[in-house]
């Protein structure tokens, strides 16, 4: 024990200096000179170097390095990159206002770059910092695209479209509408998204399309419209196996469902995985596509190396090696142009321009009452309905008072039962029962005890 | 009696099966060559090599060690400090204190977050000026907050066990108060002290909540690191990362439980 205490305090002490040493070393290095800056993007939404070998692309390689490269090159001076990520638009969101933490570059998605414009969260761009804009396709600059009305206040990242993706061993028939998601023939093997806009849209989209109204687009405010979609969806719910967020991939690669919604770049994951699998998309309908583009946040510190930043991010290597890494469609026309790009003319990844104005809608940030009416329904929906569940419940819970009951009642029969204890009965007990040996040898001591009780005093 | 024996050792088969399977099969597809945690397509170490190059997940891991490191100790130090100090107070006094040690551990993850963010924000606006104080400094801060009761909650048993007349008896052979301290309590309660110290360290690493909205632009934790992937997809080097992790833990209980056998042993000789 001793030692051992010996060796706690030591190893206490050690480990104390090391972790001093080790946090002074970190932050006494930091210079004041040292340019930094903050970059906020989603998770592994970058080339960050550690594909190799044969999943690797030409120009592929850590971004971020390259960057730091490139600027002490170019200008001399050293650029520390800050790289971290968030999971969802709203988290982003949530950080941003609450205030806290100063990013210089975050890359929000289409609706919320609406909503950052609407709620004059973001600064306006100085193009003239930015040349290699002249390198993003021009459908992103025109009317295909509404988010960012008049163009001037984010880049263009990476973007990409929403389709069906199936398992061709199990699904026959038409996939390239929204029909198929509600075939009773795939009961409990179909996936939706666990999210309201997404999932809504689709319901929408198929409204849409099953009254010919062109008038209920993703992004109505009629909330008659939100309503009737609902229904489609509470009809769809017995056939639905699970509302799935990353899940999909598990899912859909081991063969446990056979339909689900998601976007071209993930399909490509799990197609990779199980050659079953076969990507759709919708021909007859509204489906989603997204952008997620580069916004300097209202009040950034480093403005002018956040738009170096971007302007950076759209040359053709960087823009060819963060499309090939994440496997999504790359804004940038001389990647699109290239013949060496793995995704050269998938019409998946790259639709036709007129279906792309079409065929396809970007979400858009939504008036309050309709937000408030779509988080109503999608409670509703995902409300879980208990049934056969509930009988089970009951049945534990009253297993466990009845159980508790049982005990409570035998331990107060115990003791009432002890205050009852006959003394009497004790007593005929007290002399312990010789066997035959032991009394035979207690009556010699009995006869000859005087004897010797004498022979004792004369000692 | 054999029977009812091996019904009990199947039961503790199951549990032990139960709570280590999840573990096996992280460990299992640390291995695979493809990128799935559904499908195995092969054994091959490409995750291994991959996670020595993410220089991201290297540089949270790193953060991750050095803040459960110093949140630790520094929150060993005071809660330790803090036990010995209500140890002297009396009942009614003690009984306060308890309870208000006890809040932060009993407030959700979220409430503790969300109001150290907001008191951080005001402290930045209003007495420093600048709004943007998150970083290494505030989660240091909070995770120190919500390990000390932890802590003083691990050292006030070993206190109890332990006889205060012992430090008198030191005083009465001449120690000082201070070295009566130091040569007398603290090793008797650094079984306490000790579980204190391993609890803090755990509950730092794998906490999420706090961290992340205490956290700023440059400084992120292996748990933030990994939820921030679950929208595309969790790249599979995170199994090497973790089953790396587990075979070091392992590694190490192993080496105490022999270091502690072998003390044993002798000292019954």
């Amino acid at each position: 024990m001793e030692k051992f205490a010996f060796v706690l305090k030591r190893l206490f002490a050690l480990s104390l200096a090391v972790a001093v040493f080790c946090s002074i070393s970190t932050f006494a290095f930091a210079k004041d000179e040292e340019l930094e800056l903050n970059v906020y993007n989603w998770g592994e939404y970058i080339d960050d170097g550690t594909d190799e070998g044969a999943s690797a692309c030409d120009y592929s390689g850590d971004v971020i390095k390259k960057f730091e490269e490139y600027y002490k090159k170019t200008y001399g001076k050293i650029v520390k990159v800050n790289y971290s990520t968030f999971e969802n638009n709203e988290s982003l969101y949530t950080k941003l206002k609450l205030g806290g933490a100063n990013y210089d570059v975050v890359v929000p998605s289409d609706y919320m770059i609406n909503r950052f414009i609407k709620e004059g969260m973001l600064e306006e761009l100085d193009f003239s910092n930015i040349p290699n804009y002249a390198n993003i396709h021009d459908s992103f600059k025109g009317d295909a695209w509404n988010y960012d009305p008049d163009h001037k206040y984010s880049v263009p990242y990476l973007w990409g479209t929403v389709g069906i993706v199936y398992n061709s061993k199990h699904v026959f028939g038409d996939v390239s509408t929204w029909d198929a998601l509600w075939n009773k023939e795939y009961k409990n093997k179909i996936l939706m998204f666990n999210n309201p806009r997404d999932t809504f849209a689709i319901a929408l989209a198929k409204l849409s399309s099953d009254k010919n109204n062109e008038s209920i687009t993703i992004n109505t405010n009629d909330l008659s419209h939100w309503e009737e979609a609902y229904k489609l969806l509470e009809e769809q719910k017995p056939l639905v196996q699970a509302y799935v967020t990353d899940e999909v991939f598990n899912k859909m690669e081991k063969g446990e469902a056979w339909l689900a919604p998601c976007y071209y770049g993930d399909a490509l994951v799990m197609m990779e995985n199980n050659k079953d699998l076969k990507f759709a998309s919708i021909n007859n309908s509204i489906a989603n596509k997204y952008v997620d583009a580069f916004c300097i946040p209202k009040g950034a510190k480093n403005k002018k190396l956040a738009e170096e930043f971007i302007n950076f991010m759209c040359t053709k290597e960087i823009s060819f090696a963060n499309a090939c890494y994440t496997g999504y469609s790359s804004p940038n026309k001389l990647v699109t142009t290239d013949n060496t790009f793995p995704y050269y003319q998938d019409p998946n990844a790259y639709p036709a321009d007129h279906r792309l104005e079409n065929s396809y809608d970007e979400f858009l940030w939504l008036n309050p009452e309709t937000q408030e009416k779509l988080d109503d329904l999608w409670g509703k929906l995902k409300k879980a309905e208990l049934g056969f569940l509930k009988y089970i419940i009951f049945g534990v819970i009253a297993g466990v008072i009845l159980a508790l009951a049982y005990v409570i009642i035998m331990r107060v029969k115990k003791s009432k039962d002890s205050e009852l204890y006959d003394y009497e009965d004790d007593e005929e007990e007290e002399t312990p029962k010789l066997s035959r040996k032991e009394q035979k040898f207690a009556e010699e001591q009995e006869k000859y005890s005087p004897i010797l009780a004498e022979e004792d005093k004369l000692e | 009696m054999r029977l009812s024996s091996l019904w009990s050792k199947m039961y503790l088969v199951l549990i032990f099966v139960l709570l280590y399977a999840p573990i096996a099969v992280m460990v299992v597809f640390s291995f695979n060559a493809g990128n799935s945690t559904a499908v195995f397509s092969g054994f091959s170490l490409r995750w291994y090599e991959s996670l020595f190059r993410d220089r991201a997940i290297l540089r949270s891991l790193y953060n991750t060690v050095i803040l459960a490191f110093l949140s630790a100790i520094i929150s060993t130090v005071l809660g330790t400090a803090a036990a010995v100090g209500i140890s002297y107070l009396s009942k009614w006094q003690r009984k306060i204190v308890d309870t208000v040690t006890n809040i932060p551990m009993m407030n959700p993850d979220i409430v503790t977050g969300v109001s150290l963010l907001l008191l951080f924000v005001f402290v930045g606006k209003n007495l420093l000026g600048n709004s943007a104080v998150l970083g290494f400094w505030t989660v240091l801060i909070s995770h120190i907050t919500f390990n000390l009761p932890y802590v003083i909650l691990s050292v006030q048993p070993a206190l109890r066990g332990c006889d205060t007349h012992l430090s008198e008896a030191a005083r009465d052979l001449g120690c000082t108060p201070v070295g009566a301290f130091f040569r007398v309590i603290l090793p008797a309660i650094s079984p306490g002290i000790l579980t204190g110290f391993i609890m803090a360290l755990t509950l730092s690493i794998d906490d999420f909540v706090i961290t992340y909205f205490t956290s700023g632009n440059a400084f992120e934790t292996l748990p933030m690191k990994i939820y921030n992937m679950t929208k595309v997809k969790v790249k599979p080097d995170i199994n090497a990362l973790s089953t790396l992790m587990v075979v070091t833990i392992l590694l190490l209980l192993v080496l105490i439980n022999v270091f502690e056998a072998r003390s044993n042993k002798k000292k019954r000789r």
